[in-house]
């Protein structure tokens, strides 16, 4: 067998985003439309900025951004904190 | 089968970590353990691929007999998935369709199946990439039981023609501390290229839901999913049920069917199917035949919620949060001892072909942060 080591630094640097995309936070502006997160100011009622984060979705359960919900899954991992859910 | 200890290579965490393994280390001492490795003689090699080839073709006819006679209700499964299952296991859409029979074996009996991993197994990064390369460089005149990493390459060759052309392969887990499920995802994402597959990853929070499809960050609709995370937890998630409006839109890898033989209910029916199979152990639903029996929960996921039971004394176990779920009794097996050390082997295979093992070792309960530990083939 042969492992091509290029793909698998590829597969890093793969991981590496993937990793760096696990973003806690989401933004959105008054009409639940995505906006930059640096521009957020407020979150969970703190703050005073002109934009919100989502309650739901990276936050916990389910929220909607330009009419898409997400967060609809994952849930049970989050619940399984520590564990894993490997086989 | 023997277990040699080693010096570990200088610098061993830099170079699996190079590799991809990241969490080398768990509650301050290695998962990775290069400080002893096995060896395993062809013949002792051979009994393992012979039993695990065995075990899916008794795999598959427990599987047709859970359709045909409709048990879901053993397995814990919600009705309304029934019909899915029943269309994917009877249409077979495109799967990789791998997984890792977990087995006892000292090196002399047959090889003893205590479960099969096949919705969400991990450890396969280990046992595909970092033993192999590891082999190389200590031992690398040696052979090891080892073909995951081609062999998942060929499968997405071979199921390519059969996805959605033009849409790439969206690739998802649950976010994690360690990097364990990202690396592995992104490894298997990356199988999927070196056969040509267009990729994209994302989280399985991040899906979303636009009304009558599911779509990735950028809107895309997801055409073909796979996912390293459990069916048991999507069905019953606010977006389980859309996996059934979106039955003739979405593709799943794996499928729908992987609930019937990744959960443990599986056990009792392969044993009233087959009593005294050589490589099963008996296995019953109700109560314990013997007073020497492992309890485990159906669905339990990194040795929760175990019980060993020995001569009718409790002999070890772990909690979990698997405590209230239905349980089955399996016959005890006596791990083979290595001064306090018990491996159990885990063996991978790739849509019906024995594909390579890999060694992971504690106490009498393999759990999540059990040693995997390489190995060669030597005679």
């Amino acid at each position: 067998m042969k492992i091509d080591k290029t793909a698998i630094a590829g597969m890093l640097a793969v991981s590496a985003a993937m990793l760096a995309g696990c973003d806690d936070r989401v933004c959105v502006d008054k009409q639940g439309r995505r906006a930059p997160v640096q521009d957020c100011g407020g979150h969970s009622g703190g703050g005073a900025g002109a934009y919100y984060f989502v309650s739901g979705w990276r936050g916990g359960g389910v929220g909607s951004v330009d009419g898409v919900a997400r967060g609809g899954f994952g849930g049970e991992a989050a619940g399984h904190a520590g564990g894993g859910v490997g086989e | 089968m023997q277990r040699i200890a080693l010096a570990p290579r200088a610098g061993w965490e830099a170079k699996v970590e190079a590799l991809g393994l990241v969490w080398h280390t768990a509650a301050g001492a290695p998962y990775w353990n290069e400080s002893a490795y096995y060896i395993f003689s062809a013949d002792e090699i051979d009994r393992i691929e012979a039993a695990t080839a065995a075990l899916y073709d008794l795999f598959l006819e427990a599987g047709d007999y859970v359709v045909k006679n409709r048990l879901y209700d053993r397995f814990a499964i919600a009705d309304w998935c029934w019909p899915l299952i029943e269309e994917a296991w009877k249409a077979e859409p495109p799967a990789l369709n791998y997984g890792r029979f977990d087995l006892g074996f000292d090196g002399h009996g047959t090889p003893k199946l205590f479960e099969f991993n096949c919705d969400t197994p991990t450890s396969l990064v280990e046992a595909a990439v970092i033993q192999w390369e590891w082999k190389e460089e200590v031992f690398p005149t040696c052979d090891q039981f080892n073909s995951l990493h081609d062999k998942l390459i060929a499968k997405w060759r071979d199921i390519a023609p059969y996805l959605a052309s033009g849409a790439p392969v969206h690739f998802t887990h649950a976010r994690e501390s360690t990097g364990e499920e990202a690396v592995t995802t992104a490894y298997l994402m990356d199988t999927a290229r070196s056969a040509g597959l267009s990729t994209e990853g994302l989280l399985i929070s991040d899906v979303g839901w636009d009304g009558r499809r599911f779509v990735d960050l950028q809107g895309r609709e997801i055409r073909t999913l796979y996912h390293l995370y459990p069916w048991e937890w999507l069905v019953k998630e606010p977006f389980g049920r859309h996996v059934l409006e979106t039955r003739d839109r979405t593709l799943w890898i794996e499928p729908i069917w992987k609930m019937i033989w990744s959960n443990k209910a599986i056990l009792p029916i392969l044993w009233d199917l087959h009593p005294r199979h050589e490589n099963l152990l008996w296995a019953t639903r109700d109560r314990p035949v013997s007073d020497s029996y492992v309890r485990k929960p159906i669905l339990s996921r990194e040795g929760a919620n175990i019980r060993l039971v020995k001569d009718g004394r409790d002999l070890a176990a772990t909690d979990g949060a698997y405590a209230d779920a239905p349980v089955v009794y399996q016959g005890l097996y006596d791990l083979p001892d290595f001064g306090g050390v018990r491996p159990v082997i885990g063996s991978w295979i790739v849509d019906g072909a024995p594909a390579g093992l890999g060694v992971r070792e504690d106490g009498l309960i393999t759990g999540n942060l059990s040693r995997f530990t390489p190995h060669i083939i030597y005679g």
